[in-house]
């Protein structure tokens, strides 16, 4: 059986919300607790996504897995820059590291 | 009520709100024409900049970006086969065979005309019923609000565009989960924070919707390929009598089915395809189509007006947004203090007349900018890619940076674009999860709330007539979709 990506991370999702949420008090409909909703949603976020997995939906989108890396690193330097220099440095940063990424494309 | 109109039609022709409204609606008109850069992904990325402009002004600009798209849309639409908006793609049927007779001008000028009509019966019609629909929303209790939020997740679920309800509603949860971060209002318990001291007033709408919405679109661009596409010759812009003739009618059910769509969530979208469906079963003409009938350009222009205008009331009077863009808007208002709601129209006169009359003023300006300036938008598809994803992820993390000064929140736009990413790269709708981000919080403030009052008891959901109206829409709204997924 092929693994549907998609469903997997909303499970993945759901699974983390859900053993958050029951360190939480679930309380009764009289005095409902802070874990009463996000519990409850995040269950039925599990019992969705095991259906998606199963449904096992394929990507529709061709996506270069470059640009993904490309993106992900230029915000990261901007965090970075940002975080050690000032605002001027993480928007060059970025710059630098988004066009030198994008070299070759038009 | 027309007095009030007429006092915020003054102020929104001072200069300020003039300029503001012009940088809405061209900015609004740009994304519509550039596939890929919808009001939603531009208005995340203008979201944080409201924070520094007044709270009208703000307002104005975004709500000019929204409405200015469905414009702009349109004209690529008709003269180059692509939809920049979701909403011009039955535009595309009747519009583009039409520029292909030698008749782009003609098609060009109907659906601006068509869209300044319904805006500004649109725009009248909400000056008009506002009032009566916040005075029923006054009578709103918490059970109340419950349903409705109810409505809005179980209408966003039905009217997805991308029309799988298993993934939407799975998105639909995840918003709602994100939206729970945070401290809890009724206890004071730390949800989710993981001792994140960033996180304790929860996720930044800005954080979130930039993750999930624009950078998705930005990777989305990056990876399709360019395509070049040829451009129909723009031939006479003025309309014959007759051709105005035969596009009142179709102009006016556009204007009706926009509007009424408009209210629920995601209709705007699903407005101009109703639209089209009808002019092609209905219309006096419809043996033209296919052909290059006026009927189909004239009704979804009208018909995606008028829903983007009306879907305004929800969100004004309810604080329910029907799609990402009002979300948007409804962020701004957060921003700066306004609480959406039926005291709102009450409580913030001068905004909510002031917005109203900028909506005409926006048309006017639209359809001076749409007609002459046509060609100026077509070349706007050959700014290359990478220069505009850049511009785009650039504003996108100096904004939210500059919203908090928060490295950390900026850093939290990776955490969400991987899940913005994964909602494009499966083709789902990114739309639903921003509704339930948005709505979850209210949803469980007012349960909570209604729970407390009935003591623990269910039946208060029972006992009130309106919410038995808001269930008998919800199945009205279920069993229309699966008539009109028949019908189609």
């Amino acid at each position: 059986m092929k693994i549907s990506v998609v469903g997997v991370c909303f499970l993945l999702l759901g699974s983390t919300f859900f053993f958050l949420s029951l360190q939480y008090p679930f309380g009764f409909l009289t005095k409902i607790g802070p874990g009463f909703f996000p519990s409850i949603i995040s269950g039925i976020l599990i019992v969705l996504s095991v259906v998606v997995w199963m449904a096992d939906k394929q990507p529709v989108q061709c996506i270069d897995f470059r640009s993904i890396v490309v993106v992900f690193l230029s915000i990261l330097s901007f965090v970075l820059f940002v975080y050690f220099f000032n605002l001027i440095a993480g928007c060059l940063a970025m710059a630098v590291m988004y066009f030198c990424g994008f070299r070759d494309v038009k | 009520m027309l007095s009030s109109l007429i006092w915020g039609l003054e102020q929104a022709v001072s200069l300020e709100n003039i300029i503001y409204c012009f940088v809405g609606v061209f900015l609004g008109t740009v994304v519509g024409v550039i596939p890929g850069l919808g009001p939603g992904t531009t208005l995340a990325i203008l979201l944080p900049s409201t924070f520094y402009l007044p709270v009208t002004g703000s307002i104005i600009m975004m709500s000019g970006v929204y409405y200015g798209a469905q414009y702009g849309g349109s004209t690529t639409a008709i003269l180059m086969k692509v939809a920049g908006e979701g909403t011009s793609i039955p535009t595309i049927a009747e519009g583009n065979i039409l520029a292909k007779n030698g008749k782009a001008g003609l098609a060009l000028s109907i659906a601006a005309l068509s869209s300044f009509l319904s805006g500004v019966i649109v725009t009248i019609l909400i000056c008009f019923f506002i009032t009566y629909f916040a005075e029923l929303v006054l009578k709103f209790g918490p059970s109340e609000y419950v349903c409705l939020g109810l409505l809005a997740i179980f209408g966003s679920i039905f009217l997805s565009n991308r029309g799988n309800f298993l993934q939407t509603s799975c998105l639909l949860s995840i918003g709602l989960l994100f939206g729970s971060v945070g401290l809890d209002p009724f206890t004071g318990y730390q949800r989710f924070t993981l001792g994140i001291l960033d996180l304790y007033d929860g996720v930044g709408i800005a954080a979130f919707a930039i993750g999930t919405i624009a950078i998705g679109e930005v990777l989305k661009n990056l990876s399709l390929k360019d395509c070049q596409k040829s451009i129909e010759k723009i031939t006479t812009l003025y309309p014959s009598k007759e051709d105005l003739r035969r596009s009142v009618a179709p102009t006016l059910r556009g204007t009706a089915v926009g509007t009424v769509l408009g209210l629920l969530p995601g209709g705007a979208l699903f407005s101009s395809f109703a639209s089209f469906f009808i002019e092609k079963k209905f219309s006096k003409y419809k043996n033209e189509f296919g052909k290059g009938a006026i009927e189909g350009v004239a009704g979804p222009e009208a018909a995606n007006n008028a829903g983007a205008q009306s879907s305004f009331i929800p969100t004004l009077t309810i604080g329910v947004p029907p799609n990402a863009a009002m979300a948007m808007v409804l962020g701004a208002m957060t921003i700066h203090g306004l609480i959406p709601g039926p005291q709102f129209i009450l409580q913030s006169q001068s905004v909510f007349w002031v917005l109203l009359a900028s909506m005409l003023i926006g048309n006017l300006l639209l359809l001076i900018l749409n007609l002459p300036l046509v060609g100026i938008w077509t070349k706007l598809l050959s700014i290359p890619k990478k220069y505009l994803n850049f511009l785009i992820l650039l504003l996108c993390c100096i904004g939210v940076y500059k919203l908090n000064s928060s490295v950390f929140e900026t850093s939290l736009i990776m955490f969400f674009g991987i899940i913005g990413f994964i909602v494009v790269y499966y083709d789902l709708d990114v739309v639903s999860m921003i509704i339930g981000f948005l709505i979850g919080p209210m949803i469980e403030e007012q349960f909570r709330r209604a729970m407390m009052m009935s003591k623990g008891s269910l039946d208060i959901f029972w006992n009130s007539e309106i919410n038995i109206i808001l269930f008998i829409v919800l199945l009205f709204l279920f069993s229309s979709i699966k008539i009109y997924k028949k019908w189609v």
